[in-house]
């Protein structure tokens, strides 16, 4: 298994590439189609004549960030039985080591354990969404015990474990979507946290 | 105006071709009146196509001088219209490209198209130079597909690269979408490659993903589009017509979007 993404891409230089090679959306143009194959179109605007408009200050093109590999996500490993002090380290290496800038640990029924950094929306959404996905579990072939949704700007992410007291489920918000070696990193710390509570 | 829109992809097999081909004859369907140019020296429309691959096209039209519309096929779609590449010989690639750069002959065509085509679709060769670099420099709007595996996925900001030094010397094109395609839920890297697509992104992929499914190897055999396989078409055929609209929500041409809804059969 590696670190290493599938397509070896760094998500920033993409964004900004994307920045670049996309223009911002332009008038619409006049709908076509059956009924408008054969409507008048509208004249173009005259174009500007040459040397009217000051040409734009030329501009350097952002210079090329050199794509690191990415940094080593440390294990996490608990020195207190205390479930108050494990959920708390949980939340802090998730906040440390993920693209994220809230998280939460929820159980099966959706009252949220422990919160950092995220709104009371998204805390208020953690019961539904968990109940939405009992029905989910259901369908044979279907892995629900991880997922992701959109919600506006954010994107939530949350991996789920059991446990002979029932399930708990970990929530990350950020502004993009984790990857799928992410993930496995937070499952795992979730698991590693309430294995013996 | 007529829009213009290349299909591109630096690394080649991606399905570049029977995207341009199954969706110039989406729009065309759609009663847009739709010109399909090959811009691959291979003549990869004309190999895809029975009783196109023999014909003279674009490449005989340049060896003659002109620049104009005069190798277009009519096809069985009024609305679709075909100007293929023709034969050229494999020594002369070099030389076509060159000679179409010092003529301007895409984005003439354009020009030319504008009364009688509502979009003119160019199919590209793989690869970033040549007729490729021709033709993004001669379009608004680049689609970019991406068949769903990691070597498609590499490749893929090296056409970002390219796109946003034309836009960066002056250039209009500009990245309408990425297209996934030959995708499949049941192959794990498949799957791997879509999350990092969608993930990298985002909302620049459409939300049509073209499936890898067994009828398009039929409709090569056959060679027609996928919408005349068969007097009923194969149901992925659909697909084109969803990215069809997809992409004329982007460029904001056909009414419809976020207030889209019933439409009453009888007024």
């Amino acid at each position: 298994m590696t670190d290493r993404s599938v397509s070896w891409t760094d998500a920033d230089s993409v964004a900004r590439l994307l920045a670049r090679a996309t223009a911002p959306k332009r008038a619409p143009k006049p709908p076509f189609g059956p009924s408008s194959a054969a409507a008048a179109r509208p004249m173009p605007a005259p174009a500007p004549a040459r040397g009217s408009v000051p040409p734009p200050p030329s501009v350097r093109p952002p210079a090329r960030s050199k794509s690191l590999p990415p940094k080593p996500v440390p294990r996490l490993e608990h020195t207190s039985d205390n479930p108050s002090d494990r959920l708390d380290a949980l939340l802090a290496w998730t906040l440390d080591n993920q693209r994220c800038t809230g998280a939460f640990v929820a159980d099966d029924n959706g009252l949220t354990l422990a919160a950092h950094g995220i709104s009371e929306a998204h805390v208020s959404l953690v019961g539904p969404l968990l109940s939405a996905l009992v029905g989910v579990r259901s369908i044979p072939g279907i892995d629900a015990t991880a997922g992701a949704l959109w919600l506006g700007s954010n994107m939530m992410s949350w991996v789920e474990a059991r446990t002979e007291r029932g399930g708990f489920c970990l929530g990350a918000v950020g502004l993009e979507p984790l990857s799928t070696r992410a993930f496995e990193q937070l499952k795992e710390a979730l698991e590693t946290t309430v294995r013996g509570l | 105006m007529t829009l213009s829109i290349a299909f591109a992809s630096l690394k080649g097999g991606v399905g570049k071709t029977t995207t341009a081909l199954n969706c110039a004859f989406a729009f065309a369907r759609r009663g847009t009146r739709t010109l399909l140019v090959d811009t691959d020296p291979q003549g990869a429309i004309g190999l895809s196509l029975d009783g196109v691959g023999d014909r003279p096209g674009l490449a005989a039209s340049m060896a003659n001088g002109d620049v104009g519309l005069a190798g277009v096929l009519k096809t069985r779609l009024p609305e679709l219209q075909i100007l293929p590449m023709g034969s050229v010989d494999a020594l002369d690639v070099d030389e076509l490209s060159r000679g179409a750069r010092a003529n301007d002959v895409l984005r003439r065509i354009i020009d030319r198209s504008q009364h009688e085509y509502d979009a003119v679709i160019f199919d590209t060769p793989a690869g970033l130079g040549g007729m490729t670099r021709l033709a993004l420099e001669a379009v608004e709007s680049v689609i970019a597909v991406a068949q769903c595996e990691p070597l498609a996925l590499r490749s893929l900001p090296r056409l970002l690269e390219l796109l946003a030094q034309l836009r960066e010397a002056g250039g209009d094109c500009s990245l309408l979408g990425v297209v996934c395609n030959m995708s499949s839920f049941r192959d794990p890297v498949v799957l791997a490659s879509l999350e990092e697509l969608w993930g990298l992104y985002r909302d620049r992929v459409f939300d049509t993903a073209i499936p890898r499914d067994s009828t398009f190897l039929q409709a090569s055999r056959a060679g027609v589009p996928l919408g005349l396989l068969s007097r009923r078409p194969p149901a992925v055929a659909a697909v084109f017509d969803s990215l069809a609209a997809e992409i004329e929500g982007r460029l904001g041409v056909r009414e419809g979007g976020d207030d889209d809804g019933p439409i009453r059969l009888v007024d």
